[in-house]
């Protein structure tokens, strides 16, 4: 398996050869800049990649128990409420992804309807008390949303 | 000019100007406090509310607003480990850990104690040198903000603390960011996959919201609440006047940390965030206990917040003698000095002078009432970390969502907020550090503009070479470029040869608070 | 006895809601808040002439006017919002010659057309003038020229931006004068400025009110107005020395294409009523801006007749 500096270091190649592939139709002054910087980030992936495969280091992603579950199901309530925002509006999706966050969190035992309750509770004062002091204190258009209006 | 003094403060001190004072002030500390939300969006709301009123009174509440953004933005840096403004960027590096110890009320204290500082001294050169420095401003040419950048990137060096191969590669993909977007030289489209949205390039705010914040939910999150250690906070006795005589014993690094402050203010384009990294940095290189810096250090805060205050009443300086303003936020002051038929220059200190002595004087109360405010508050504010995980990490998700909303009021922002906040969330399981990066992003622009504005210049006077290396400033700032590098190395190499020569001495154990 | 004053208090606040909004109806456009879009950053002059006119447009309309900032690319963000959204009215922009013309042509796909934007006012001009430091040894444009004939390429010129309004100022010098400068471009008025007055230029291509604000500490050589400028009076205009231009930056307002004729007018003969205050054009003039009040129809030719002037410069740059 690959080192984790190895992989880093890949990864940083792929950046570099990607933008300088972008990068050929700019102009000289425009492009003179990212030119210098993709250079300078292919050296340092060179780098990393030769020091992950000459010292390498095992590849450990963390120590002790790692709940996956619960940061793949925040990335994902967190990308389905933006992705409703334009549609439902900036209220009911926060609401939602606040209780869904909320209740991800909460250790298994502790899960109740009281907790639900209590997620639901806590998210839509906080949601209701934000959006009241962005759109009408500080005027922020926040969404309404599409089917709303 | 005593005349203009006693007008001043009886100006200032009447009940309807104290009033707004207070009034911008809290203001100011809320918006600072809110991620997204920046003290010249708030000023430019303010705006046409001060058309009506007298002129000082206008410009007392948005100068009082104008500090009160800069005390604001430390609070949710030492707590939620977020920047409310990127001024705070290096608050997070010492705040963050001190309030994990439970020590959030000392981090908050050191804040409103250094941001009090910072904001007099700022002030007390305002007052009385300001022409002489801001003609020195006028000599930072191309060449010199290229220079300036530079010596800010080497500021990696200090804030790499594991890896510095992994640091400067995440400063590289920090600049790398900064170029998406209309080329600011060339006019090039550059980077933006045919979304015209992303022509704005991608701002600023939205990437610290999203490397700051989202990283700091998920990985609350991943260890599980049962291990997860809510930080709780340990109410003391006496912290107030602890921390403020341990600040005080330090008044080298506090005048240090003010003084950068007021000079990086001047240059336009440069400001509060520059300022606290390079504040940050040097308060780290003379310390004599570096490695602290980074684990919960009171005098990482003191530097940064000191600077960040400053920088106040720095970007006023070319703005009230040149009309040039220092700063976003000192623009939006300047205009509000034109409608009331105010031009800068020296008019300002002679016909005008009774309000412009006003308004700078009203400065140190301002400063003042603000160091009540959030020195009384930080009680109060500290126990916000002991709120349990289950809501805690929703709120900051909730406040990163709104944060990046209100910046451009756009979902797009939003989008691309969780998009850096999941990239930053791996970079840091493979070892990268979001500072860096950050910090590429912010040095980006500096660094090409000036590069590609000397490259210009120089050809049409013959040499680009003597455009880059020969006049006076930009050789004193080579020369800080090179001692910066220089630094770290020198120091690694006296630590190795006395760690030899004294080969049973036990590394010093930090305490729990330096020096407490 | 709370809960029935409460009631009470609640049931007046419904009744008056609703006789407003039932007021409003009968009344036509407008019966909602107007959201008025500023496609730079706060602070900026689009900005403040927006917070100059607000209070008044609330009185002269009826409803509120809430300003928004959608800054970046040059201002095409804020202008591809607008040209996305319904043409009612109720969402109108700032809207800048000459960026509205030159970045759709320029960029291929700034996210909007020059036609989506329907014209309603134009309320500012901000001539752009030529000027030098007090103690260079330029006294006019004669000078300059004669100089940049004898070395091309090195005279600098600090302007704000690529294919802006300054970068087709100096274009347009260089063709009219037959010599060849450098161009430095800054990315705004502030850094502009304070490159220019530190001296690491030799030239300034800038806007009326900034060159009004410095004008102790420099000499203006040429400027862009028809007529000499009552700001600076004692400074030629580019026409009268030979040079036959009339750079500058015109401030307005705009609309999504398709929105109705009477809404446009509407709101054209609010911002008109603003432009034609002279107490307001009085400070227009003493912050270094020449006011003006274009309507629709005026607008509209008026953009047509320096979209043919720019097309014309675009053509000649891509050549090179």
């Amino acid at each position: 398996m690959f080192s984790i500096d190895t992989l880093s270091g890949l990864m940083v190649l792929t950046t570099a050869a990607f933008a300088w592939f972008y990068s050929r139709s700019f102009t000289y002054y425009g492009g003179v800049f990212v030119s210098w910087v993709v250079l300078i980030l292919f050296g340092l992936g060179i780098a990393l990649t030769a020091k992950g495969i000459f010292a390498a280091k095992p590849m450990r992603v963390r120590d002790g128990k790692f709940e996956h579950w619960n940061v793949v199901g925040i990335v994902g309530s967190l990308t389905l409420s933006i992705l409703a925002m334009p549609w439902v509006g900036f209220m009911v999706t926060s609401i939602a992804a606040y209780t869904c966050i909320s209740l991800l969190i909460t250790p298994r035992s502790a899960r109740t309807p009281r907790s639900w309750l209590e997620s639901l509770g806590v998210g839509t004062v906080a949601v209701l008390l934000f959006y009241g002091v962005f759109r009408y204190v500080l005027l922020v258009p926040l969404p309404l949303g599409a089917l709303f209006s | 000019m005593i005349q203009n003094f006693l007008f001043a403060v009886s100006q200032i001190f009447a009940p309807g100007n104290f009033l707004l004072l207070v009034l911008g002030g809290v203001g100011g500390i809320i918006v600072g406090c809110l991620p997204g939300l920046t003290a010249t969006m708030a000023l430019a709301l303010l705006v046409p509310f001060t058309f009506t009123m007298p002129a000082e009174s206008g410009l007392i509440m948005l100068g009082g607003l104008y500090v009160g953004a800069m005390f604001g933005d430390a609070i949710p840096a030492t707590l939620i480990n977020t920047p409310g403004t990127p001024s705070a960027i290096a608050t997070t590096f010492d705040g963050y850990p001190l309030a994990k110890r439970g020590l959030a009320q000392h981090a908050l204290i050191a804040n409103a104690f250094s941001s009090l500082f910072g904001g007099i001294v700022g002030t007390i050169v305002l007052l009385t040198i300001s022409p002489l420095l801001a003609e020195l401003g006028l000599k930072f040419g191309p060449p010199e903000y290229f220079w300036m950048a530079i010596f800010g990137l080497t500021i990696i060096g200090t804030l790499a603390s594991d890896s510095i191969l992994k640091g400067l590669t995440a400063g590289g993909l920090g600049l790398l960011l900064s170029t998406v977007g209309i080329s600011p030289i060339a006019g090039d489209v550059r980077f933006t996959f045919g979304v015209p949205s992303l022509q704005a390039g991608i701002d600023l705010m939205v990437a610290l919201i999203g490397f700051f914040c989202i990283p700091q939910v998920l990985e609350m999150v991943e260890a599980g609440v049962k291990k997860y250690k809510v930080i709780d906070y340990r109410p003391q006795k006496g912290v107030v006047s602890r921390v403020i005589k341990q600040l005080i014993t330090k008044p080298v690094l506090m005048i240090r940390s003010s003084l950068l402050g007021v000079l990086i203010g001047i240059i336009p384009g440069a400001g509060g965030n520059i300022a606290s990294l390079v504040s940050y940095n040097e308060a780290v290189r003379w310390s004599k206990h570096p490695e602290e810096f980074g684990k919960g250090n009171i005098e990482g805060i003191a530097a940064t917040e000191s600077a960040n205050c400053s920088v106040v009443q720095g970007s006023l300086i070319p703005m009230l003698t040149l009309g040039i303003p220092g700063s976003p936020a000192a623009a939006v002051i300047l205009g509000a000095l034109l409608l009331h038929g105010m031009r800068p220059g020296s008019e300002l200190y002679t016909t005008f002078g009774s309000i412009t002595y006003t308004f700078i004087i009203s400065f140190f109360v301002a400063v003042i009432v603000m160091f009540l405010f959030t020195a009384l508050g930080s009680r109060l504010f500290a126990k916000m970390v002991s709120v349990p995980l289950q809501h805690l990490a929703p709120m900051v998700a909730f406040l990163s969502i709104i944060g990046s909303f209100a910046i451009r009021n756009s979902i797009l922002d939003v989008g691309m907020m969780l998009l850096f906040g999941i990239t930053g969330y791996v970079l840091h399981k493979l070892g990268f550090q979001s500072g860096p990066l950050v910090l590429g992003m912010i040095m980006g622009p500096f660094a090409e503009q000036g590069l590609v504005q000397s490259l210009l210049m120089g050809r049409a006077r013959g040499s680009v070479m003597a455009m880059m290396f020969s006049r006076p400033l930009t050789l004193v700032l080579v020369f800080l470029c090179g001692i910066s590098i220089a630094w770290p190395i020198v120091m690694a190499w006296r630590k190795k040869a006395n760690l030899k020569s004294e080969s049973s001495q036990t590394l010093p154990q930090p305490d729990d608070l330096r020096g407490q | 006895m709370q809960k029935v004053r409460f009631t009470a208090v609640f049931a007046l606040v419904g009744l008056l809601v609703l006789t407003l909004g039932l007021g409003a109806m009968a009344k036509g456009f407008p019966d909602k808040p107007i959201t008025y879009i500023i496609p730079f950053d706060p602070g900026g002059q689009s900005d403040l002439e927006a917070r100059r006119q607000q209070p008044i447009l609330e009185n002269l309309l009826g409803v509120p006017v809430v300003i928004t900032y959608k800054p970046g690319g040059g201002g095409s963000v804020g202008w591809a919002e607008l040209a996305a959204t319904k043409p009612t009215g109720y969402v109108i922009s700032g809207n800048n010659i000459p960026h509205i013309i030159l970045q759709p042509m320029q960029r291929g796909n700034a996210g909007y057309k020059t036609e989506d934007l329907e014209p309603v006012a134009m309320f500012q001009t901000t001539p752009i003038g030529l000027a030098v430091l007090k103690s260079s040894p330029f006294q006019t444009l004669d000078d300059l020229v004669n100089y940049a004939h004898d070395n091309p390429g090195v005279i600098t010129i600090a302007g704000s931006g690529t294919y802006s309004g300054h970068h087709f100022a100096y274009l347009q010098l260089q063709k009219l004068t037959g010599t060849s400068m450098t161009y430095i471009p800054f990315t705004g008025a502030a850094p502009q400025v304070t490159a220019f007055l530190g001296g690491h230029t030799t030239a300034i291509l800038a806007n009326s009110n900034d060159l009004v604000q410095h004008k102790d500490r420099i000499r203006v050589l040429g400027f862009g107005s028809a007529e000499r400028f009552a700001g600076l009076p004692d400074v030629p205009t580019f026409k009268e020395l030979g040079y036959n231009m009339t750079p500058s930056i015109d401030r307005g307002v705009c609309v999504p294409m398709g929105t109705p004729a009477d809404v446009v007018a509407t709101l054209a003969d609010a911002f008109l009523h603003i432009a034609n205050d002279p107490k307001i054009q009085q400070q227009m003039v003493e912050q270094g801006f020449v006011p003006a009040a274009l309507g629709p129809k005026e607008f509209k030719d008026y953009i047509a007749e320096k979209t043919i002037e720019y097309a014309e410069l675009v053509r000649e740059l891509d050549m090179k």
